[in-house]
């Protein structure tokens, strides 16, 4: 069973002011990446030290999931704010004026700087999933052929930066909306099929929601290691997912630590959750337990702690289990 | 205090805030850095209160509000002022922007009045007309802190609900006519459980109080979240239509939609102006729909006014008066 966490986490103070200091000109570039740096490797320590599957880029410097990737690519911009899903935080809509067009690494940028602090173990980078990327933006161009171009995109990525990371995570909250069909699924596909030249293993990571049923069931066909579930939000109606899906819903990683939230959970009821979507999908069939999200939205000293609390969870279940 | 009579057709109004005026902006940075008294930023801030007044009335909005001038943030500024909270860490809103979310650490309380004050001397010097009395409603308060307290939200909310129902019953004490909620998490999460768990908070706020009663909510799935409140105990809805381009109107007739309706007419996020024509041509397409009559429109701005600059604000709100006026004329009340 893998343990993981599932997305980026918060920058601590010493960051947020070099970041300020930055666009106030104070600092240089290089300075307030050392500030990145010292967060980063500080994080990814905890992951290791927390005997985490992988290690997850922090993915400090990024202001949304969407930014890195419209700074480095010509072809789209940042326009104004908008509420993200469900959060009191807003992105910048991405505006594609054209295909994207790779003039900077990102992907491969990261798996270096990764491999450096992480050593041997396994690096997982999260990256905006090509449907959520196309319909959280604007564009007048074809959203499918969008979709699928922005895939190509992350594969010159690495090609050009000539990395890989261990898994390349496609965050896809977009697929728990209602407004979600099958037919999204079906250009997922499309994209996955691009990616897996590049990046051998693949998971799909959904939250803040839980999608239809028509749309995760095309979901767990995807030839992907794995689909991330989140039980946090709405337990139920995710539990019930899983029984109207199996047993094809094995390859599926559940969220079980909230993520948004600083309140730390009962070991005890962490477990009945997870029991519960065995008692779904079988047991032993579980590919993992994660977080509900990434951690981006709670205090740099609370997701530290969560980050432990999943790791010393995630070897007692792993644990009971086996027996 | 003179006797301002509201139009029998397409009242005129604001939801909240209004662009800050530097010395009530200054004044919160004052307070918060412990320089200046809770006193003192009241007496500092009323002369920010007093132009925000004049500016609606040179516009010629007819139910108004006090600008919102002492709130820094919608959710901090109230829990602040209630026992049971804390001030958290720092937590992203955009970019490098960020916010110290509250954590509810004890039970939540009422401690004494919070915007009363404001409200009454906005009506001091409102030259009769009628200032709304405007609130951020329990479920934005939920949304928007943490909780280590509570075992259970639906506990939370109900007891933030208590709290706030003190402080409308003191308004309403002391004359407050128009009630506003203000709940724009409510739209994030456009859900049934999330809308009764608001309900049953309203109806704790709300029961039995005689006042005009309105719940605002803003950007967002409103038309998801519409089926589900619709028979909140309110007489009016303020909602937000013009950022989304009207989409919300076909799903007012699907649901048959007959209460008051507080109709966003004005982008608060766009530094273009409204004509008078396009609003106009917003509320033909609102009456095309045959839902409501014009006694029961309200005209207003989307939401706050707070981040546009003065200048476009109050242009916005002067042609939102001039269009109503017109239409006044055009469908036979004046
Ligand atoms: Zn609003």
């Amino acid at each position: 069973m893998k343990v993981f966490v599932l997305g980026a986490y918060p920058r601590s103070a010493k960051t947020r002011k070099a970041i300020r200091d930055l666009d106030e000109g104070k600092i240089s570039i290089e300075e307030a990446r050392l500030a990145i740096l010292e967060d980063t490797s500080y994080i990814c320590g905890i992951q290791c030290g927390s005997n985490l599957s992988y290690v997850q880029d922090p993915a400090i410097e990024h202001h949304d999931i969407f930014r890195p990737f419209v700074e480095a690519w010509r072809g789209v911009y940042a326009d104004g704010l908008l509420r993200f899903f469900d959060n009191n935080f807003f992105y910048r809509i991405p505006v594609f004026i054209e295909e994207p067009d790779v003039q900077r690494c990102v992907i491969s940028q990261r798996v270096r700087v990764l491999r450096k602090i992480a050593h041997d173990h396994p690096v997982k980078i999260s990256v905006p999933g090509p449907i959520t990327f196309t319909y959280l933006s604007k564009t007048e161009l074809d959203k499918g052929e969008l979709a699928v171009s922005i895939s190509k995109a992350y594969v010159l990525d690495s090609e050009l930066g000539d990395a890989v990371p261990d898994v390349l995570q496609l965050d896809e909250p977009f697929l728990t909306d209602p407004d979600a069909t099958p037919y999204h699924v079906s250009v997922l596909e499309d994209c996955v099929k691009e990616l897996k030249r590049r990046f051998p293993r693949i998971i799909v990571s959904l939250y803040y929601g839980v999608p239809k049923e028509d749309v995760f069931k095309k979901l767990i066909e995807l030839p992907v290691e794995a689909v991330t579930l989140s039980l946090v939000e709405y337990p139920d109606r995710a539990l019930e997912l899983l029984r109207r899906c199996r047993p094809e819903a094995s390859r599926t990683c559940i969220g079980v630590i909230d993520a948004r939230d600083i309140k730390v959970e009962e070991y005890e009821k962490v477990k009945k959750l997870v029991e519960k979507a065995t008692d779904q999908i079988g047991s032993r069939q579980l590919y993992g337990i994660t977080t509900s999200c990434g951690f981006e939205l709670i205090p740099l000293k609370y997701a530290i702690e969560k980050t432990r609390v999943l790791g010393r969870y995630g070897l007692r279940i792993a644990e009971e289990l086996e027996r | 205090m003179s006797n301002y009579v509201l139009p029998k057709a397409f009242i005129t109004t604001v939801v909240g805030s209004y662009p800050k005026f530097p010395e009530a902006q200054e004044a919160i940075e004052k307070r918060k850095r412990g320089l200046i008294s809770e006193e003192e930023f009241r007496r500092i801030c009323r002369s920010a209160i007093k132009k925000v007044v004049e500016d609606y009335i040179s516009a010629g909005i007819d139910l108004i509000s006090d600008g919102e001038q002492t709130r820094e943030d919608m959710v901090v500024f109230f829990v602040e002022r209630m026992r049971g909270y804390e001030i958290g860490d720092w937590v992203r809103i955009f970019d490098n922007v960020y916010f110290r979310k509250p954590i509810v650490v004890s039970k939540v309380e009422y401690v004494g009045p919070m915007i009363i004050e404001d409200w009454e001397y906005a009506r001091s010097v409102s030259d009769g007309r009628p200032v709304k009395f405007i609130i951020t409603g329990p479920y934005t308060i939920l949304d928007w802190s943490f909780n280590l307290y509570y075992r259970d939200r639906r506990e939370l909310i109900l007891d933030i609900a208590r709290a706030l129902r003190r402080e409308i019953e003191e308004a309403v004490r002391r004359g407050a006519r128009y009630v506003q909620v203000d709940e724009p998490a409510l739209s994030t999460r456009p859900v049934r459980e999330e809308a009764e768990l608001l309900r049953e908070a309203l109806e704790i706020m709300l029961k039995g109080l005689d006042c005009r009663k309105i719940v605002h909510i803003c950007f967002g799935r409103i038309e998801r979240i519409l089926p589900y409140i619709l028979d909140y105990p309110v007489d009016q809805f303020d909602l937000e239509f013009k950022n989304s381009n009207f989409r919300l109107l076909p799903y007012l007739k699907e649901y048959s939609y007959n209460k008051e309706l507080g109709f966003g007419v004005v982008d608060v996020h766009s530094l273009k102006v409204e004509t008078v024509e396009e609003i106009k041509d917003a509320v033909y397409r609102l009456m095309r729909l045959d839902i409501i009559g014009p006694e029961k429109i309200y005209l207003d701005p989307d939401c706050g006014l707070k981040r546009l600059p003065r200048e476009i604000a109050l242009e916005k709100l002067k042609n939102i008066v001039r269009a109503a006026r017109e239409l006044r004329r055009e469908y036979g009340y004046e």
